[in-house]
């Protein structure tokens, strides 16, 4: 199946106009698998890290939202184990008009604030909101230890 | 709002979704007081799984209420509650419409928050424009050749040359290329969503429906235009000049210009005076009023206003599940159906958008269908497309054989019958130790490995008494008597499974040969109808008489199902009887259906009537012997 012109479109897009702070890289075999990376935020416990995530575009996409999920261990309230992501644009909100970039984005944005109270990762957001000082200390470690 | 208060215990379950009670306002219980007022059979249509509430032996049926329902019917009901509220809040049908969505069809409780709380806090997050304009008139679908205008979902932009069509919702300024629009509802429709957002991000506003049939309109042109593109090239190859589709249309415009013109002359078309009773029988179900006035000009003329409508319903069916409108109407009505009743299905047919909703039970025992299903009672309803199907396991009719047992009877004919069969075919049993033995060489003179008991092949006599010389094995060899041991009866029981088998069989295969034949002959029935003065309703006994044979098959087909489960202790000879009697009548008008030629098929109205009628009375007959013989415990049920 031929690629449709918006992925093409999108593609050319983020690698002629790229988003300070994020990477995203099609896999020269499957130009719909993408190695993303995601620079920790300045000002969060994920400053300075450097996460990867991976991103894939289903054959409905725009029509659906992209698979997305870290592939880097963190901390965080709305990402689980397996690092998969609770985030309402990428579920019920997707709209076609949404992009990568956008997604992207998103994705950063959530990890400068994070949302204890619509957890996915339970115990996580316990202690987020239960302890708050030694939930971002063990965010911090993790970011230096797994995210360099 | 002039809901009437339902004081039917039934309706107090409706109530999920809101904490306030707002059970009493389904229109469909409405149409059931209304039955209960006035007994008014017209208005409502309540059917029922079984014509009688007891056989003529006074066994009661338990039989269940239900109603088949129409998508349309929904829609007209639901689009009369938009109106009623639309009088009050005088905002517009199509916002009316979207709030009632949001508060799922409850109109007391969206009537108490729009007086109690402010306008504002109202319509915040509902997806309404506060100063929203009416769609109606003009086009929302607008050709843009601007070149920096980019679609946001699929990026394309229009060229000089080739402008993009696009299309916005009336409220916002968000366009879209319109094929991405259609798209997006397609998948929207596709995922059962009700209200469906712009596809602009952070818009919110909710599309109304006037705006998805602008939408619809365009999806069903542009499918319509790729099909005839695709009629043109195929024409084109093969060199056609006219298709067969416009050969029809021409003919039919030519029938219909006919058809005008003989009002006009007021001409009288024959009818055989000797049937008119059959005919007036016949008649009654399209519309009473034509029959008295059979041969007269209006009777014609109702002919005609009725072939009309066939056609428009032909249409309608042909758009039914096509458009993005149907669709959406699909889930709306499934989605209010699954709200509002306390239990509703889908026609299982392919393409059928009909629905049967359960009213209850006409019984003092009998409330749910667990219960209804256990006393080996048969829920078979009837959609208003005429779909015959089991409301419990939603297969085709298995009356008059219960759902278990059907069940049952159908995993049994996946797994053994092939097995069966074969073993049945090629193999003897051992006749001392009953083993199944395949021959595999050319020699009589068998030894069995399981016993080592010498035998012949051919007369199944022991070997040493043919003292060396096999050919003489001419003596006839009784049936074994009693069956001694396991394996004989697994042969027995085997051998009664595939004597049924065969009957069942062997009634499916009639059923199929006999519907695909039929099926030919309609087509040359409404030919006839088109070349002669006949009308459609003249034709209609043939259809109602192949209706009674297919059902009477089918009927046939799963008596001889369930006969193998009877406990083969019970007497059968009641049922068999019953059997036998309607075999032999469907056979009767199977025979007269293939033996009548198309053209002389009116001739043979009487016949076709007079045989499919005994035939309708022996499968009520048959369908009562066994309602009976359950319920008093003639006949018991065995759980092979």
């Amino acid at each position: 199946m031929s690629l449709p012109k918006r992925i093409i479109r999108e593609t050319e897009r983020l690698i002629s106009d790229p988003v300070p702070g994020i990477t995203a890289v099609p896999h020269s075999d499957n130009l719909r698998y993408f190695d993303v990376t995601i620079q920790g935020p300045e000002s969060s416990p994920y400053e300075n890290g450097k996460f990867k995530l991976e991103l894939f575009l289903p054959d409905e996409y725009p029509m659906v939202a992209p698979k997305v999920r870290f592939l880097t261990k963190i901390y965080h309230p709305n990402i689980d184990r397996l690092g998969r992501i609770c985030l309402d644009v990428l579920k019920n909100n997707w709209s076609p008009a949404l992009q990568i970039r956008t997604i992207l984005l998103s994705i950063q944005a959530l990890l400068s604030s994070p949302n204890p109270d619509d957890p996915l990762a339970n115990e996580v957001a316990e202690e987020w909101k239960n302890n708050n000082v030694h939930a971002i200390a063990t965010a911090k470690e993790w970011t230096e230890k797994y995210a360099n | 709002m002039s809901d009437v208060e339902g004081d039917d215990p039934e309706e107090e379950e409706y109530d999920e979704s809101f904490e306030d009670s707002y059970a009493e306002d389904s229109e469909f219980e409405y149409e059931d007081e209304e039955y209960l007022d006035e007994d008014n059979m017209e208005k409502v249509e309540v059917e029922y799984t079984y014509p009688t509430s007891e056989t003529k032996m006074g066994t009661l049926t338990h039989r269940m209420k239900y109603e088949p329902v129409d998508v349309e019917d929904v829609q007209r009901s639901l689009e009369e509650k938009v109106k009623q509220l639309d009088t009050i809040l005088q905002i517009g049908t199509d916002e009316c419409r979207i709030l009632l969505m949001r508060y799922n069809w409850n109109d007391d409780k969206l009537l108490e928050d729009f007086t109690n709380e402010s306008l504002d806090k109202f319509f915040e997050g509902s997806g309404l424009s506060k100063n929203s304009k009416p769609v109606g008139g003009w086009d929302l679908i607008e050709q843009k050749t601007d070149e920096s205008f980019e679609c946001h979902i699929c990026f394309s932009s229009p060229s000089k040359d080739q402008p993009l069509a696009v299309f916005r919702l009336g409220n916002c300024d968000h366009p879209f290329c319109i094929r991405c629009y259609v798209k997006y509802i397609q998948e929207a429709n596709a995922n059962s969503r009700l209200l469906i957002p712009c596809p602009e991000a952070d818009c919110g506003l909710i599309i109304r429906l006037s705006e998805l049939q602008q939408l619809s309109d365009y999806g069903w042109k542009e499918r319509e235009r790729a099909r005839e593109e695709k009629r043109k090239e195929t024409e084109k190859q093969s060199r056609v000049p006219l298709t067969e589709e416009e050969i029809r249309q021409k003919y039919q415009r030519d029938q219909i210009e006919a058809e005008l013109s003989e009002f006009s002359d007021l001409e009288i078309g024959e009818g055989e005076t000797g049937e008119n009773e059959e005919e007036k029988k016949v008649k009654v179900e399209p519309k009473n009023k034509a029959d008295d006035t059979d041969e007269d000009p209006e009777a014609k003329l109702f002919n005609f206003q009725e072939r009309i409508l066939v056609q428009e319903r032909e249409e309608r069916e042909r758009r039914r599940n096509q458009t993005l409108l149907s669709k959406y109407w699909f889930n709306v009505a499934s989605k209010y159906c699954s709200k509002h009743c306390k239990s509703f299905k889908n026609c299982p047919f392919p393409d059928c958008d009909s629905l049967i909703m359960q009213q209850g039970f006409d019984s003092n025992v009998v409330a749910t269908l667990e219960e209804f299903t256990k006393r080996q009672l048969i829920p078979t309803v009837q959609c208003s497309h005429k779909h015959e199907f089991c409301y419990s396991c939603l297969k085709g009719d298995h009356s008059p054989c219960p759902c278990s047992i059907a069940e049952k009877w159908e995993k049994k004919c996946k797994d053994d019958t092939e097995t069966a069969h074969w073993i049945t075919a090629n193999t003897k049993d051992c006749p001392e130790c009953s083993m199944p033995i395949e021959k595999n060489g050319g020699c009589n003179h068998m030894q069995c490995r399981n016993c080592n008991y010498e035998f012949c092949w051919v007369c199944l006599k022991d070997w040493a008494c043919h003292n060396n010389s096999y050919f003489n094995c001419t003596k006839y060899v009784e049936d074994i008597g009693e069956a001694k041991t396991a394996q004989e009866k697994s042969r027995k029981s085997l051998e009664r499974y595939l004597f049924y088998f065969r009957l069942f069989d062997n009634q499916r295969s009639s059923l199929s040969k006999d519907r695909e034949l039929l099926e030919q002959f309609e087509g040359k029935i409404q030919e006839m109808q088109k070349k002669s003065s006949v009308s459609w309703i003249e034709t209609l006994f043939y259809r109602e008489s192949v209706d009674v044979l297919l059902q009477a098959r089918r009927e046939l087909m799963w008596s001889y199902a369930i006969m193998y489960y009877i406990d083969p202790k019970c007497p059968k000879q009641l049922v068999e009887g019953v059997q036998c009697t309607l075999s032999h009548q469907v056979e009767k008008l199977s025979r007269l259906f293939a033996d009548t030629e198309v053209n002389a098929v009116l001739q043979q109205k009487a016949k076709f009537l007079n045989y499919s009628n005994t035939v309708k009375k022996s499968r009520d007959l048959l369908r009562e012997t066994y309602l009976d013989c359950i319920a008093n415990g003639v006949v018991k049920l065995t759980r092979k």
